[in-house]
């Protein structure tokens, strides 16, 4: 494979991995993208450690799930979630683009609180589960955990969802 | 009661949009120019690989057409061997033989034989020919 290819191949990818991304920032599109863009240059450069067991499109969320991971270890905020209310993270997003980005996440603040009620594991698995349509054994790919703990926190998020969702948001 | 449905509803419904006009890829591309290409994207395996397969093929090819060649001379040896021994014996037929009808059978007889003799050394030639192909 040559490096045009595999620009060819993460552009099919990009969107989803970001979305994703975007989904455990809990909406803060330019953190997402900066742990997006790190996760697909390390993938750049690792390429020769994929083995092609799973698809190619797992091998990336895993790495972007683990360069997620690292940040939040590095930030001290485990749980994955910054909050709306949170100075720094609400300014950079009045920044970012005249107003558009904060409508939006607005729009999809009701998703963001409903995640913020679920640990780290389970934010992950919910989002992998319900919004990028992962199988089981994709999650568990990409996690690097047993299949029991994946449905674990797949029946404890979808609890948590439900109670959200009959509390009427 | 919120289903299973309703949750996927809900996911789906606040999907989170990713923008497509921005310049995140167009970055990617930039910072990956910026970085050496690595050994397992520079092609050079591709081609490596293309190669041996191309040596495989040819020898393959030659072993091919050598296989073919003996099976083909396996195949006129033994027609030659059964046809002289066919004629060998229809030859010692009329010193053998008492009276024309007995020659007549035998003759017949010969002839079935040899032709079915034949008829499996050809088919064993060709066989061998095509499995090597």
């Amino acid at each position: 494979m040559t490096s045009k290819q595999f620009i060819e191949l993460i552009a099919a990818e990009q969107e989803s991995l970001r979305r994703f991304l975007r989904g455990l920032c809990g909406g803060d599109g330019f953190r997402a993208d900066d742990i997006a863009q790190e996760a697909l240059l390390k993938a750049y450069l690792s390429y020769e450690r994929f083995e092609g067991r799973s698809r190619f499109s797992t091998w990336l969320f895993r790495i972007a799930y683990n360069s997620w991971h690292d940040h939040m270890k590095k930030s001290g905020k485990e749980s994955g979630w910054i909050s709306l209310e949170e100075p720094d993270s609400f300014q950079v997003t009045k920044i970012e683009d005249d107003g558009t980005e904060a409508d939006r996440r607005y729009e999809h603040q009701q998703l963001y609180m409903a995640i913020k009620s679920l640990t780290a594991h389970e934010q992950a698995v919910i989002l992998l589960f319900y919004m990028e349509e992962k199988s089981i054994k994709e999650i568990m790919d990409i996690m690097e955990i047993p299949s029991g703990t994946v449905r674990s926190c797949l029946t404890r998020g979808r609890q948590h969802l439900k109670q959200y969702l009959e509390n009427g948001n | 009661m919120a289903t299973e449905k309703d949750i996927k509803r809900f996911m789906q419904d606040h999907r989170i949009p990713v923008p497509k006009d921005d310049r995140f890829m167009d970055e990617l591309v930039r910072q990956i120019d910026l970085l050496p290409v690595p050994a397992s994207l520079s092609g050079r395996d591709e081609e490596k690989l293309n190669e041996s397969l191309r040596i495989v093929g040819l020898i393959r090819a030659t072993f091919r057409r050598r296989y073919r060649r003996q099976a083909l001379l396996l195949a006129l040896t033994d027609i030659a061997i059964c046809a002289a021994i066919f004629f060998v014996g229809h030859l010692l037929i009329p010193s053998t033989a008492s009276s024309p009808a007995l020659q007549l059978l035998i003759t017949w007889r010969y002839l079935i034989l040899g032709l079915m003799s034949l008829s499996v050394v050809i088919a064993s030639s060709l066989n061998a020919w095509r499995s090597n192909a």
